[in-house]
């Protein structure tokens, strides 16, 4: 083939293609605006029975017109609705899903060995709030999404080996499935604490830092000696995180483990435990807060700084001596605090 | 040899050159193709289903600091900011930066926002121009505001940066409309991946689309014909090249028009540099040579979805300026970071990234031009057979238009935000133009580019908005 001919089918090619993605193009827009009609006047049919249905269970001609809206149209239709719904009409939805079928094709589905598939399928059941059987399963999935989706379903189930199971994911490699993790274990709230004092003290201090960030946002006083223990990890994250669920809960147990932290030998530790004093406001802690304006990181120095500003008059008295004093860190923190409080 | 049997074979291996090149750019662009459409088939299906409310609502969702210079922008503030604290994210905090406006902006903002005078205590890690005074919102605490000396782009982005207390940071541009739940969309990558350093999204036209409260609510193509060419052009660069290079780990851009950001890395990495037209580029080349020097993050993340829209040149003129400086920007960033190049310790970004930008993006231009100039002058001493020429053109710049069809599909069946047939049918037109006549056009912008930055020009130039269309009451 000369190079005329091999430039002269180049061409040829290219026409084809442009050729074939204008008519892709057009007959999608095409289809898509006749369907965007009828996707409009389906989806109000099905509006109105899906709210028909969260009041009392479909007769059968009912449940057949909803069945012949398709399955796309069906989960749509589900998708807006079940966000707003709980109690009784969100277990009306599940039970109308499960009539529809959509339950038992998605935890069919759950079994595929596509991760795409199962991942749509968890979600599907996430909505329907149904998959009991299948769901806990899956908490291991290879696929991180799919771990993730899983966790953001148990927060509706929270029986206790799923806890368990959850928190065990708090190490997880991959940060979508802990996020997602922390996020159930917040929703559940309380129940979850005592799984957690539980499995962190068998976690590695990954899985304990991660836990501990839930621990300090849930603040429960049952956490404290678990916090206390903490503060003397051998790992600095975790000492750090101890620092947050301190902060949280308080008392006189809890300064004690802050006040160990603020003479840690690590820049990121000792700044939980002046922020930690700061949250707490505990005002007889100033002094202890003192060395921390010297402090030779100035991430520690400016907690200090603010943690002082929040204990007040005893704090600002230490800031001013600061203020005055030959450390000249010490004095340029305390001068930004002191301007900070003035306004 | 005659003086002019030595020209024909300048000319021949000239031509052979050619298209050497043009072989190997376009198996790149395959490569890019491929890589692409895979990347759009897998984040589809991550997708499907998806409820985003969790990251919402979640408390332990990454923080966002929005970091927003602004100068001389009193007739859009309110609204523009009004806009960034009603984005759908938890954790959310608005840096606006007052970059020594003469036209009142400070006191709209005030005015609007109630703005008292706060004192954050900051170790100003960055330097930037004098900060005069900051200040807090009564109305929403998330809004801090910087007044301070001018200092350009790069020092109110600096500024901002120092101040900052999220875990990522996010930079846009004034004329740029974030869509609802960008935030959400972009965080996404940072959660997949612990590897992640920067994302980035899609950035629309907005030209003509019509704007309520801050919002896009009808998409149109822009009835500009220089704006309408630049809908294509963002598409190809977008959907095509950046959504490429995902898989191939060599992404080095993320516009400047809105981009997601490990804030510790920026600010490690000694934040915008001040004395590039190309800050944006320059920022994203630097924080990925760091991680790959510290051990620490290094990829690039981009997501197809579209999560900002921005106001484009509708004038050849201004347009030209911007792709001058764009190129500028292009040829500065790549001289900055030469050792990269071809150097295995920087991975991908060393063997595939840089070079392609450096072969490919700005090589390009000067390549184009010297074989249409060859071409001319081939044809004029009878060197060159026309009709081989001809062909060969016609493939070269057939195979462009290819792509961006194939851009265009990948829109229509990902997103299909033009959704009436009449812009469809514009777009295939001005995809034809676009392929034969504009494209020539910013090649010799792009060439005016290296001319300039060859002779050591540094400016922006002046650039003209149009404001967007808004919504009749």
């Amino acid at each position: 083939m000369t190079a005329d001919e091999l430039l002269r089918r180049s061409i040829g090619g290219e026409i084809v293609a442009i050729g074939l993605a204008i008519a892709a193009i057009i007959g999608n827009a095409i289809w898509t605006a006749g369907n965007d009609r009828r996707l409009r006047s389906r989806m109000g049919t099905g509006r109105r029975l899906l709210l028909a249905a969260i009041e009392a269970p479909l007769a059968d001609d009912q449940l057949d017109l909803l069945q012949r809206l398709g399955r796309r149209i069906q989960i749509r239709l589900l998708a807006e609705l079940a966000p707003s719904l709980e109690g009784e009409q969100r277990a009306a939805l599940s039970d109308l899903a499960d009539r529809l079928g959509i339950t038992a094709r998605a935890t069919t589905q759950c079994h595929s060995r596509w991760w795409w598939r199962r991942l749509y399928a968890t979600r599907v059941l996430t909505l329907v709030d149904a998959g009991e059987d299948i769901m806990p399963a899956l908490i291991r999935d290879p696929h991180p999404l799919v771990r993730a989706q899983v966790a953001e379903w148990a927060s509706q189930h929270p029986s206790p080996s799923l806890l368990l199971a959850l928190i065990a994911l708090l190490d997880d490699t991959k940060r979508i499935a802990r996020f997602a993790v922390q996020d159930t274990l917040l929703r559940i709230g309380r129940p979850s604490v005592p799984a957690l004092i539980h499995a962190l003290g068998t976690m590695g201090p990954v899985g304990i830092a991660s836990g501990l960030i839930v621990a300090a946002r849930l603040g429960d006083p049952d956490l404290l000696p678990l916090a206390v223990s903490f503060a003397d990890h051998p790992a600095a994250a975790v000492r750090a995180a101890a620092g947050g669920v301190l902060a949280a809960i308080g008392g006189d147990v809890a300064v004690e483990a802050l006040h160990r932290l603020v003479a840690d030998p690590l820049a990121d530790v000792r700044l939980a435990g002046a922020r930690g004093l700061g949250r707490l406001e505990h005002w007889p802690s100033a002094t202890v807060l003192l060395p921390l304006l010297s402090d030779p990181t100035f991430p520690v120095r400016r907690e200090a700084a603010l943690a002082l500003t929040a204990m007040g008059a005893p704090g600002s008295l230490i800031l001013r001596t600061a203020l005055r004093g030959s450390d000249r860190f010490a004095a340029d923190i305390a001068a930004q605090a002191l301007g900070a409080e003035r306004t | 040899m005659t003086a002019g049997d030595v020209v024909r074979s300048v000319l021949v291996y000239l031509d052979v050159a050619i298209l050497g090149y043009f072989l190997i750019v376009n198996t790149f662009y395959a490569t890019l193709l491929v890589s692409a459409t895979i990347e759009m088939w897998v984040h589809v299906r991550q997708v499907r289903g998806e409820s985003r409310w969790r990251v919402l609502g979640s408390d332990v969702a990454p923080s966002v600091s929005i970091l927003s210079p602004a100068f001389n922008e009193a007739p859009t503030v309110a609204a523009s900011v009004g806009a960034l604290l009603g984005l759908r994210y938890a954790n959310l905090e608005v840096i606006v930066v007052n970059d020594g406006s003469t036209d009142g902006t400070l006191a709209i903002l005030r005015d609007a926002f109630m703005l008292e005078p706060v004192h954050p205590i900051s170790d100003r890690r960055l330097h930037t121009a004098s900060i005069r005074s900051l200040y807090r919102s009564k109305l929403d605490p998330g809004l801090l505001v910087v007044d301070k000396d001018n200092g350009g782009k790069a020092d109110s982005l600096n500024a901002a940066l120092d101040l900052a207390t999220g875990d990522l940071v996010c930079a846009i541009d004034a004329d740029t409309l974030i869509e609802p739940d960008a935030l959400q969309r972009m965080v996404r990558p940072f959660l997949l991946s612990d590897d992640v350093l920067a994302a980035g999204g899609t950035i629309r036209v907005a030209n003509d689309c019509l704007v309520e409260d801050g919002r896009i609510v009808d998409v149109r193509v822009p009835r500009s014909i220089v704006a309408g060419l630049q809908v294509l052009e963002y598409m190809r660069a977008f959907l095509f090249g950046r959504l490429g290079w995902n898989r191939l780990g060599g992404n080095l851009i993320i516009s400047g028009a809105f981009g997601l950001f490990r804030r510790e890395a920026v600010v490690s990495a000694g934040g915008y540099t001040h004395d590039t037209v190309g800050e944006d580029m320059e920022l994203v080349v630097r924080l990925r040579r760091h991680g790959y020097e510290n051990g620490t993050a290094t990829r690039v993340a981009f997501i197809p979805d579209p999560v900002a829209w921005t106001q484009v040149p509708e004038s050849l003129r201004v347009l030209g300026r911007q792709r001058d400086r764009w190129h500028r920007g292009l040829a500065d960033t790549l001289w900055r970071h030469r050792r990269l190049m071809f150097n295995p310790r920087y991975g991908a970004l060393g063997l595939v990234g840089y070079p392609y930008f450096l072969f490919v993006e700005l090589f390009a231009p000067i390549l184009e031009a010297i074989g249409l100039a060859a071409l001319v002058a081939g044809f004029l001493i009878g060197a060159v057979d026309l009709s081989f020429a001809l062909l060969f053109f016609s493939v070269a710049y057939g195979y462009g238009l290819v792509l961006t069809f194939l851009s265009m599909l990948m829109d229509e069946l990902a997103y299909r935000r033009y959704r009436r047939i009449g812009d469809r049918i514009a777009l295939i037109a001005l995809a034809f133009l676009e392929t034969f006549g504009y494209r020539q056009l910013t090649v010799f912008w792009r060439l005016r580019g290296v001319v300039t930055y060859l002779r050591g020009r540094r400016d922006w130039g002046v650039m003209d908005r149009r404001g967007f269309a808004r919504k009749a009451s």
